[in-house]
């Protein structure tokens, strides 16, 4: 009776061990509600695409969706998009740019990377401990909770401007802080230049004008005139 | 010589089953859950099944690991399945230890755990819950002035180190539940409106619990509205909402009614599940203050109970601050081993405390009522409970750990069982113990206790001095505590032959002997090692006789002065891994020494082995349960009533829990009963001995699914449960086969009704006149207040 007992507490403890790796399907690519978002698509003008983390087709991205880690977020020509990311921080993107969020490596860690076009970020002072890089071809900055705009120059270059805060920018070839006001541009194969003084009053300030456009083209307001009586005006546009 | 071979075959079968009623148990179904949540009631469900007679009575012990004295609840039942709930006042962090006992209308009790389930109970880690979710809007920002189509709302989720649970998420825009618009994931919640929001003020807000249960209710957010943007010269006054007056009182209700019809009448209602016909339930359950004490009360209300039965109508009301506390209704007190422990109480009691249990600790109580103890061989009669119980305690501890208790109680039988009933309980039975502890530390989480009690009874039946009887008892130990809950004990009892308590109807008087177990916990308690050892002599002095009929079919009666007893056992389980392992190992032996040889002699031995595995698979989770248990049971006076009887048990468990809105549930258990009755002797007039073996086997396997068809609205449940038995020698073949179909309905949060409909059918194949057809139509309606 015992030995039959012992074959069948390790046939049973056989079982119940190979059960585990059975079960526990790792990597697995599937996107369900139990995953955790990290940021969301709030504004969309124009033609905004993402590519969903291990797929091959690019799809439409609606304005509310949520994105996770190893999602591409890309805007068409004229498009703008801004993301909200899951600790409050905003994220705008120009036309023709196109933004990875990478897989973390370490639990607060954060990691995007701009591969092609524009971005203006406004980083969420982050808590202790916790690191957002944004990662270019070039280089890569290092937030610690600022307002910044990161530009991929057709040439490969990295154009970085600081518009508040402090931001490390690095590569393999070495690190140089730049500060608020302050720009710096990164090349291939070089360390970063030393950061410069930047004009930003007379910068592009495009990130201001990322805002939800109505779909109906037609801006329809009500205002008062100077006798207190209510009048409408409709702006239509393209 | 056909009648002849009838009656030896009838007398066979007729010893046969009243040979299997002796010796068949309850069985005990149950698997222990992998954790509880602390300050959450543990819900506590077991099959029981009794193949020899019907259950009396179904206790659940429990205590926080670490404290001494159990509390107890009876479970109520539902067929074959057992309920009972641990209050979260005693889900602490230290663990909570409990087993479950069942004693049927034969006296015997079957425990889970198997073996010393009192000093080796069912453990259960106790996990802190997680704190609270914090909700938190991204998007718009509060008090925001947007277009319509800037309307895009957005929501942080920080669960810390628990998880939301996802089902419970509630996003509500001005008083509507847009959840399933939502866009959700774990961290963050979007939403965008499919329609233009109409101008002017918005209110969103966001609710959820993590997976432990605990809530998070964002507070309102405003935002507004406008084609034309915020006007520049306008203010707007935020008006909050005024703050929810705190209630007084917070609790719930809940009205079951029942019907049951026989779809097929038995001719016996020996295994009738329960009596046809309507039956009410009623539960009130409330919390809150009285000035400037609180109080908990809970009515449970049902037109169930019958006599000889312990308390099914249950009622309590505690009002209480630090050093006051009035309890009426069902108590369960415990003064001390020797003296009031064990027994159900329906009355009142009132405790004053000085000081606190970490410090110089004084408590005085005292209680009364009448006992909840059916009154001997008035089992059938109405007013069946006749005994009032008295008790007073004053327990004094000079510091924590050392101290002295005086303990007294009177129980007066107004049934006077003696000279009505020929029964053996006398009329007033007076109990009065000493209890004194001395704990000293002698590093700091080491420490020793010495303890002890002494007790002495008396009662006078006749009032008159001349039927006074007197006893004592005594008993002592040393207690040993080191690190988080590891302890070692070892302890002498004495209990005399005339010592009588009957305010702990479970103290076995006229024993002396040994007791010693140890605990230890190593690696964080991940490890735990249990060790039990038990040895025991009653001490009959040749009161004791015993009559059996030997193998040449005469009728022997032999005396004895000693039986002793001993058990161990060791148990050693890992937990916080995956899998979660358990193995135990259990021996008792009894022994008399009556003469010409032992009338007693037997030994049992259990072997158990548990793997537990629970496995999160996204959003899916998946929790197994696999338990193996050998008892063998010899018994070595092969010339007298013997039999040698082997159990193997395989119980199998999987709860697959898929999404959010779907939970699976299936197990299947296997208890194989092989007998093997050689030796046994019928009767002086059938001359012969029989040989005779049996092996029953019986299967239980349940399904059960539970769906989440509309969430926050109704769930849908169906389950399936079938236990059957069967053995070689056609004396068993049952089959006990449940449906049930569970609805619930859900008006609001605080609101719900069930409509539960099953369908019960039993089949005896053997004894036909037992099989049944029953269908029990439940409606339930429960409100939170």
């Amino acid at each position: 009776m015992y030995n039959k007992l012992i074959v069948l507490t390790v046939i049973l403890l056989l079982t119940a061990f190979s059960a585990v790796p059975a079960f526990a399907k790792p990597g697995t690519a599937v996107k369900s509600k139990a995953e955790k978002g990290i940021g969301t698509l709030f504004v969309k003008n124009g033609q905004v695409e993402l590519l969903r983390s291990g797929k091959m087709k690019w799809i439409k991205a609606q304005k509310g969706i949520l994105l996770f880690e190893g999602d591409r977020i890309k805007t068409r020509e004229l498009a703008r998009a801004a993301v909200i990311l899951d600790d409050g921080s905003i994220i705008r993107l120009n036309e023709n740019s196109d933004l990875l969020f990478k897989v973390k490596q370490a639990k607060k860690q954060k990691r995007l990377k701009l591969l092609l076009g524009h971005l203006w970020a406004k980083i969420k002072k982050l808590d202790r401990g916790q690191e957002l890089e944004i990662e270019t071809p070039s280089a890569v900055a290092a937030i610690k909770g600022t307002e910044l705009e990161l530009k991929v120059l057709p040439d490969g270059k990295v154009q970085l401007v600081v518009w508040d805060g402090l931001v490390d920018f690095f590569n393999s070839h070495g690190k140089v802080v730049v500060r608020a006001s302050q720009e710096s541009t990164s090349a291939k194969d070089q360390i970063p230049g030393e950061p410069q003084k930047a004009n930003l009053e007379s910068r592009d300030q495009w990130f201001g004008s990322v805002v939800a456009i109505p779909s109906s083209k037609t801006l329809k307001l009500k205002i008062k005139d100077k006798d207190g009586k209510e009048q409408k005006l409709d702006i239509k546009y393209k | 010589m056909k009648r002849k071979y009838a009656c030896l075959l009838t007398a066979i079968i007729c010893y046969g089953m009243s040979f299997q009623q002796a010796y068949a148990l309850p069985n005990i179904v149950y698997h222990p859950p992998l954790e509880a949540m602390q300050g959450r009631s543990l819900s506590i469900n077991a099959t029981i099944t009794d193949p020899g007679s019907s259950l009396i009575q179904v206790r659940l012990f429990f205590r926080t690991s670490g404290t001494l004295g159990y509390r107890v609840q009876v479970m109520t039942a539902a067929g074959y399945n057992y309920k009972g709930q641990i209050p979260g006042s005693v889900v602490l962090s230290k663990g909570i230890e409990y087993y479950i006992a069942a004693r049927n209308q034969a006296g015997e009790i079957r425990t889970s755990p198997v073996l010393n389930a009192a000093n080796a109970p069912h453990y259960v880690v106790v996990r802190k819950a997680a704190r609270a979710p914090v909700v938190r809007l991204l998007a718009p920002e509060e008090g925001a002035w947007l277009t319509p189509q800037e309307a895009v709302m957005v929501v942080a989720i920080d669960a810390g180190r628990s998880r939301p649970d996802l089902s419970t998420l509630k996003v509500i825009l001005d008083g509507k539940d847009v959840t399933n618009q939502a866009r959700i994931s774990e961290t963050m919640v979007s939403y965008v409106p499919s329609k233009e929001l109409s101008e002017g003020k918005h209110k969103l807000q966001v609710k959820v619990r993590n997976l432990d249960g605990v809530a998070a209710e964002s507070a309102p957010w405003y935002f507004t509205i406008s084609r034309s943007g915020k006007p520049e010269s306008r203010t707007e006054e935020w008006k909050e909402e005024p703050a929810k007056a705190l209630r007084k009182f917070s609790g719930s209700l809940g009205t079951e009614v029942q019907y049951a019809a026989l779809t097929r009448e038995p001719k016996s209602t020996l295994y009738l599940s329960r009596p046809a016909g309507w039956l009410i339930r009623q539960n009130l359950n409330w919390a809150g203050k009285v000035g400037a004490l609180d109080m908990l009360g809970a009515i449970f209300l049902t037109d169930e109970e019958t006599p000889g039965q312990q308390p099914v109508n249950r009622v309590s009301l505690e009002i209480f601050d630090e050093s006051f506390n009035f309890t009426a209704g069902d108590i369960y007190p415990v003064f001390s081993d020797y003296s009031i422990s064990n027994i159900f109480v329906r009355g009142g009691s009132l405790t004053l405390t000085s000081g606190r249990p970490d410090k110089a600790y004084s408590k005085f109580q005292a209680l009364g009522g009448m006992t909840r103890v059916p009154i001997e061989g008035r089992f059938d009669a109405a007013g069946t409970f006749e005994q009032w119980l008295w008790g007073t305690q004053w327990f004094y501890n000079f510091m924590p750990g050392t101290g002295f208790s005086l303990n007294f109680s009177t129980i007066n039988d107004y049934a006077n069982s003696i000279e009505e009933d020929g029964g053996s309980l006398p009329a007033n039975n007076h109990v009065a113990t000493s209890e004194g502890r001395v704990k000293i530390n002698l590093a700091p989480s080491f420490s020793s206790t010495i303890y002890g009690e002494y007790g002495l009874s008396y009662y006078d039946e006749a009032q008159n001095l001349l039927t006074l009887s007197i006893g004592d008892a005594f008993r002592g130990g040393t207690r040993w505590e080191w690190g988080n809950r590891s302890s070692m004990d070892i302890q002498y009892r004495h209990t005399g032959a005339n010592y009588v308590s009957l305010a702990n109807d479970w103290l076995i008087g006229d024993w002396e002997g040994l007791a010693g177990n140890a605990q230890v916990y190593l690696l964080d308690d991940t490890l735990a090692l249990l060790a039990n050892m038990e040895m025991w002599s009653d001490n009959l002095d040749g009161q004791k006789t015993l009559t059996y009929v030997d193998a040449a079919g005469t009728s022997v009666t032999a005396g004895t002065t000693r039986t002793t007893y001993f058990s161990g056992m060791i148990n050693y389980t890992l937990s916080n891994l995956i899998p979660n392992l358990s193995a135990g190992y259990s021996f008792n032996s009894q022994q008399d020494d009556s003469q010409p040889g032992s009338v007693i002699d037997n030994q049992t031995s259990v072997l158990n082995l548990g793997v537990g595995i629970q496995l999160l698979l996204d959003s899916d989770q998946v929790l197994t349960n696999i338990s193996l248990s050998q008892t063998q049971y010899r018994d070595l006076a092969q010339d007298k009533l013997s039999a040698n009887m082997d159990f193997l048990s395989l119980q199998c468990s999987l709860i697959y829990l898929r999404g959010r809105n779907w939970s699976f549930t299936g197990g299947y258990g296997l208890t194989r009963s092989i007998g093997d009755y050689t030796g046994v002797t019928l009767t002086a007039v059938a001359t012969s001995s029989l040989v005779e073996k049996q092996t029953i086997d019986y299967h239980s396997i349940n399904l059960l699914a539970n769906w989440k068809a509309w969430p926050g609205k109704l769930d849908l449940g169906l389950g399936w449960e079938n236990l059957s038995g069967q053995d070689d020698t056609e004396l068993v073949e049952n089959n006990l086969s449940t449906i049930s179909l569970n609805s619930t309905y859900y008006f609001s949060s605080a609101q719900s009704l069930s409509l539960s409909l099953m369908n019960i059918s039993y089949s005896d194949r053997i004894s036909d006149i037992n099989s049944y057809g029953e269908f029990v139509t439940s409606l339930h309606y429960g409100l939170n207040f």
